[in-house]
């Protein structure tokens, strides 16, 4: 048997195996889908950054940078970024607030903070088609990878890859799927790094790789790409950034992650975490890319597949174990994916619909089962729809991001830096800038206009969300001050600032303050403080 | 001018970001820890018990 076969196998394994040693763990609802709120930085900044990394990073940005040269390195400027902006935004206020409003969902806490049932109907409805496209696509990316590396028949790949995912996510819900990120995330750095190195000794490091370029077209080297084809489109390369760099805010399976770190203390080592991280990961599929042009010339030949590059690589040149490896962290890329898809959507369903609307007194068991029917189901079909392979299926799965970021992105962030933006200007916000950016791909003015559909939606859905929430309903008093205990404006004063503090006061008043605050502290530290 | 064999524009435009992205990042770190060091979050690291949530 193939060595990339039986390391493959012992992966697997290893995924289900972790799957059942959390199954203790998941036994309320909160510990199923939000692992009890427990996640410490590490973790908290793997299952990020993985879940928002898909296939896509090891086929996709490596042809990118195949076909363009450095210019399509900016693609993975705003990649390598995005977790930064998300966790500095997000994380603490709306860990913060999810807890506050008794939050499970990223759906429920949309419905809850902008108190409106509309906003949980529309946001369903759009979390749902957005997600199941989400799904599909790395549904159809797992079976093809295992097809072409394994020349397994098409549905029994499928079929393997997405048992497997299924088995962990529906064993150990959030837990396993967190904790199955954290080794994903490092066999996807470690097969990458891995393969950089040995790429890089082979082309003389970064200066020969460059000179290999030049040697054959001098405009790969150029900012502007393979013969200056993006000349002065300063636009398209703000906007590529862009896109990725505030998008993930917009994705409920990403900003859910904040809902379950331990505290929102969290935080801060989690943006130090997740940017080295997404460092090491982004910008080096596509450098891998740019070695493919060398290294393997044949496949941009008719017939040929740029996509293949990374796989090509590992396989035709570094066989045995650093291929076996690789093509693991391929599948890993795109496991760690779906599994927070698929326990999102348990989650909305067994949440959002069942809990909430069908059966209000569901007990935490029922919940839980409801969740696990609703991922196996959500599974079943998957891959039913992805061996019939229906020809709209793809042109769905391109926009799902776009539409999905577009229309979320204000909702998220509004609902904790803005007081005044309430549920009228959400639901305007969540319909004219997810349709836009669906009706801008469906129309294909991108093409027309040079504005990517996610631009597009965005700057709708702003708009739609400042003059939205200047008409309907405001935002109660009880929901501003719980947005300002989210903020941290109203907590409670650490002992520490109010000695620190009284040293501003008149003389006795100092005096007594002091002599006050030093005997908590001394209760809550043990050791004397001289005033 | 060339850098590792290619434009310097090119070089700094492009592989510069890792290390600003790194920079900000410590940043980031330094002004949230001054900021936690302010709040007392204790009640935000037990985790809810039950369905109840928090009062309002």
């Amino acid at each position: 048997m193939r060595i990339e076969v039986v390391v493959l196998f012992i992966y697997f394994i290893g995924m289900i195996g972790m799957g059942l040693y959390w199954n203790k763990r998941a036994k309320k609802s909160e510990d199923y889908m939000l692992g009890g709120r427990s996640m410490g930085p590490l973790v908290t900044a793997l299952t990020l950054q993985t879940t928002a990394m898909s296939g896509f990073m090891f086929m996709g940005g490596p042809a990118m940078a195949y076909a363009a040269g450095w210019f399509a390195v900016f693609y993975a400027v705003g990649d390598a970024g995005g977790g930064l902006v998300n966790i500095t935004i997000l994380a603490r206020r709306m860990r913060r607030l999810s807890q506050l409003l008794d939050c499970i969902s990223p759906i429920e806490y949309l419905e809850k903070r902008y108190e409106s049932l509309p906003v949980k109907v529309i946001a369903c409805v759009i979390a749902i088609f957005g997600l199941s496209g989400y799904v599909l696509a790395q549904f159809l990316a797992a079976g093809k990878t295992l097809v072409s590396l394994f020349n397994f028949p098409f549905a029994a790949g499928l079929i393997i890859g997405v048992t497997v995912i299924l088995l962990y996510t529906f064993i150990g819900g959030y837990f396993a799927v967190a904790w199955t990120d954290v080794v994903q995330g490092f066999i996807m750095i470690g097969a990458l790094l891995i393969i950089l190195v040995l790429s890089m000794i082979e082309l003389g490091g970064l200066g020969g790789l460059n000179a290999g370029l030049a040697a054959i077209d001098p405009t790969y080297l150029s900012v502007w790409g393979k013969g200056l084809q993006y000349e002065g489109a300063y636009g398209m390369i703000a906007g590529a950034i862009l896109i990725y760099l505030i998008g993930y805010m917009g994705l409920p399976h990403c900003v859910n992650k904040h809902m379950a770190m331990a505290s929102p203390k969290t935080a801060k080592t989690t943006v130090v975490y997740a940017t080295i991280w997404t460092q090491l990961f982004c910008f080096t599929p596509y450098i891998l890319g740019l070695c493919g042009i060398i290294l393997l010339p044949q496949l941009g030949l008719p017939g040929g597949d740029p996509e293949m590059v990374i796989p090509q690589l590992a396989n035709l040149m570094f066989p045995g174990i650093v291929s076996a490896v690789v093509l693991t962290a391929i599948m890993s890329a795109i496991m760690s994916t779906v599994a927070a898809l698929l326990l999102l959507v348990g989650t909305l369903w067994s949440i959002d619909l069942y809990k909430r609307s069908i059966k209000k007194d569901a007990t935490d068991k029922e919940v839980v089962f409801m969740s696990r029917a609703a991922i196996i189901a959500v599974g079943i079909v998957g891959i039913t729809i992805a061996i019939i392979q229906p020809p709209a299926v793809f042109g769905l799965v391109v926009f799902a991001f776009g539409v999905m970021a577009a229309a979320f992105l204000p909702s998220y962030i509004c609902a904790i830096w803005w007081k005044k933006a309430n549920a009228t200007g959400s639901c305007a916000s969540m319909i004219l800038g997810g349709g836009t950016a669906f009706i801008w791909t469906a129309m294909d003015l991108e093409a027309k206009t040079g504005q990517h559909s996610f631009l597009a939606g965005v700057v709708v859905s702003i708009i739609a969300m400042f003059i939205g929430s200047q008409f309907g309903k405001p935002t109660t008093p009880e929901m501003m001050d719980l947005m300002d205990r989210a903020a941290a404006k109203n907590a409670k004063v650490s002992p520490k600032l109010e000695v620190a503090a009284s040293k501003y006061l008149a003389t006795e008043n100092k005096a007594i303050s002091q002599f006050v605050f030093s005997t908590n502290y001394i209760e809550n530290k043990g050791f004397q403080i001289t005033c | 001018m060339m850098v590792f064999g290619m434009p310097a524009i090119t070089f700094f435009s492009i592989l510069s970001w890792p290390f600003i992205f790194i920079v900000a990042a410590l940043i980031v770190y330094q002004v949230m820890a001054k900021q936690d060091a302010l709040v007392d979050d204790t009640e935000f690291e037990q985790s809810v018990k039950g369905r109840g949530g928090v009062k309002k």
